[in-house]
């Protein structure tokens, strides 16, 4: 029971952060490949304030949130710059930066053997301890993101944001301020991806550089991929597929050792094979438009 | 303390060497293939790999091992481009869908490396270990056989692309796709030539690489990622900018290695990656230039 607990616990984490990534892509048309780095902001930012103030685990949460929000102006700024594959290459560039700060700046994140014994959330001295409260906070946090999500989409802000998607000059022709609209999209899909950051951090009580690298993100955009992008469940449906999906390697008896890498194989695989598959209509609008 | 600086200002030069032979190798690779490759970086782990197989497991002598190793990288990307790319080119796929298909290679590659040959990095010395001494400087003979390559590799790579017939045919494709159609011009052709002719290139360089350190499976995205930081900075249009670029940054790595020390010369790449692409955004724009680019 514990073990299916975990389970939902992990697919909540990335339920929140691929509800995060499709608010860029799905409804905006920004393809980002630094989920993984807000994820790993927002983890390390809680973890550290934690360290220090155990038991006021919303100030680490909050922490989280405000770093990941200075920080996506990084990327908002590139995003009012740069278009298609030149914002997907400074999303790169941005989650590689972070791997390699987090690598070497030892004395704050630990280097690459990561921060340990990370207390678990408390708050005025109750703690979350059990598996079951662990998955029903994971839940909480996935219908936080889903209606936060939910709001945005069908308001009017969320009609700017698919009108960007479509026609940034005719938005701007109309009236609306493009920048404006494109960066607060980043901070709150920064903020969400600092969210599940914060409870990753403090349910496995352990983080390190490599839970938070390249991989993680590329994980995330085969999730909204694979649950279609821009749809209001996909990007649930997509993550429990793709958390479910490498568990079966438990059960056909892959080496423990290999298991990482042959669940990095699939993910890869799916990416491949979904770009073959629907080439046109993968990503929406920015991935039909053709050269 | 002449002796220091003069040691700093070659190795920086000489690393610098091997990222203009990466540059070039990803400079061909963008102009025929039109998008940003990533699976460039898995062509190089793939090299620098097979290059080490043949050299510790089947005994193959070095020069042989690397050219080798160089042809497997080659090999490795034309497959990659008739089994994926020509396809979405033909289903009129986007950059971007291309861009994450070569994600998809990349990290299919890396793991499948690390399943073959395990995740930790291998310690590959090869070369003879006593050092050139000239002067008060020092150099490993693999270093300087990548100076020279280099030297070679790029009057051969301008008089390519900008003299020989695949160089023109390719120049006319990336400035107006439909009109070198209308000329009968095959964008296949020349899209699989470049592609093995640039992984050919970067091959080499990672199976240098190989042979004189240590090597990983996600080596390939170290080296891409000054080659990529080199062709940001120095502009898609002529291939002068991203060679100058890629030779600076070997220098610049070297000394901010001595200043502030050798574990923060990824973040220096890393964070003038991302700087550059905030300032110079109209760098990367690949729009057709008059009759003198490249």
């Amino acid at each position: 029971m514990d073990y299916l607990l975990h389970i939902a616990a992990l697919i909540g984490v990335y339920a929140v952060l691929a509800i995060s990534l499709d608010l860029l892509v799905g409804h905006t048309g920004l393809l980002s490949v630094a989920q993984g780095a807000f994820f790993g902001i927002g983890a390390y930012s809680a973890a550290l304030v934690s360290l220090q103030a155990p038991r006021l685990f919303p100030l680490g949460v909050l922490v989280a949130i405000v770093a990941a929000i200075v920080l996506s102006l990084v990327v908002s700024a590139g995003s009012l710059r740069l278009r298609g594959e030149r914002f997907v290459l400074l999303t790169l560039a941005f989650q590689i930066l972070f791997v390699k700060v987090a690598m070497n700046w030892i004395s704050l994140t630990g280097g690459p053997s990561g921060v340990f014994s990370i207390p678990q959330p408390s708050l005025n001295g109750w703690t979350v301890k059990t598996p079951v409260a662990f998955a029903l906070l994971a839940a909480l946090m996935v219908a936080v993101g889903y209606a936060l999500m939910s709001r945005i989409v069908y308001s009017p802000f969320g009609r700017v944001l698919r009108a960007i998607r479509e026609d940034e000059t005719y938005t701007a022709a109309i009236g609306k301020n493009p920048r404006r609209y494109k960066i607060e999209v980043v901070m709150v899909s920064a903020s969400l991806a600092a969210l599940a950051g914060a409870f990753y951090a403090h349910y496995l009580t352990y983080i390190a550089p490599n839970n938070f690298d390249l991989g993680v993100s590329l994980l995330v955009v085969a999730m909204i991929i694979m649950g279609g992008v821009g749809t209001s469940s996909g990007p649930i449906i997509g993550a429990a597929t793709l958390v479910l999906l490498p568990e079966i390697l438990r059960f056909v008896g892959v080496p423990g050792p290999l298991a990482a890498n042959v669940r990095e194989v699939i993910y890869g695989g799916l990416l491949l094979g979904l770009t073959l598959l629907r080439p046109n209509t993968l990503i929406g609008a920015i991935g039909s438009s053709r050269e | 303390m002449n002796g220091d600086i003069l040691q700093i200002v070659l190795n920086g030069l000489l690393s610098g060497s091997t990222y203009a032979m990466l540059t070039l190798g990803f400079f061909i690779t963008y102009r025929s293939a039109r998008f940003f490759d990533l699976s460039y970086a898995a062509v190089l782990s793939f090299a620098a790999y097979a290059a080490y197989t043949l050299i510790h497991t089947l005994n193959a002598p070095i020069v042989i091992g690397v050219i080798l190793g160089a042809v497997a990288g080659g090999t490795f990307a034309a497959a990659t481009e008739l089994a994926a790319y020509r396809f979405l080119r033909r289903q009129g796929a986007a950059p971007l869908v291309r861009l994450l298909a070569s994600l998809g290679v990349m990290i299919i590659t890396f793991n499948l490396l690390s399943i073959l040959f395990g995740d930790a990095a291998v310690l590959t010395v090869t070369a003879p270990p006593n050092p050139i001494i000239f002067g008060v400087v020092r150099f490993t003979s693999v270093r300087l056989v990548a100076l020279a390559l280099a030297v070679i590799l790029f009057p051969l790579g301008l008089w390519l692309m900008r003299r020989s017939r695949w160089g023109l045919q390719q120049r006319a494709i990336f400035d107006d796709l439909e009109l070198a159609k209308g000329v009968g011009i095959n964008e296949e052709a020349i899209a699989l030539m470049g592609a093995s002719l640039g992984a050919g290139i970067g091959g080499l360089a990672a199976a240098l690489v190989a042979v004189e350190g240590s090597i990983k499976p996600a080596l390939g995205f170290d080296l891409a990622l000054p080659a990529l930081l080199a062709m940001t900075a120095g502009g898609l249009r002529r291939l002068e900018g991203p060679i100058f670029c890629a030779l600076a940054l070997g220098i610049l790595e070297q000394v901010f290695g001595w200043f502030v020390g050798v574990a923060w010369q990824e973040v220096l790449v890393a964070s003038l990656f991302v700087l550059v692409l905030l300032t110079s955004p109209r760098r990367l724009t690949m729009e057709p230039q008059s009759q003198r680019s490249l």
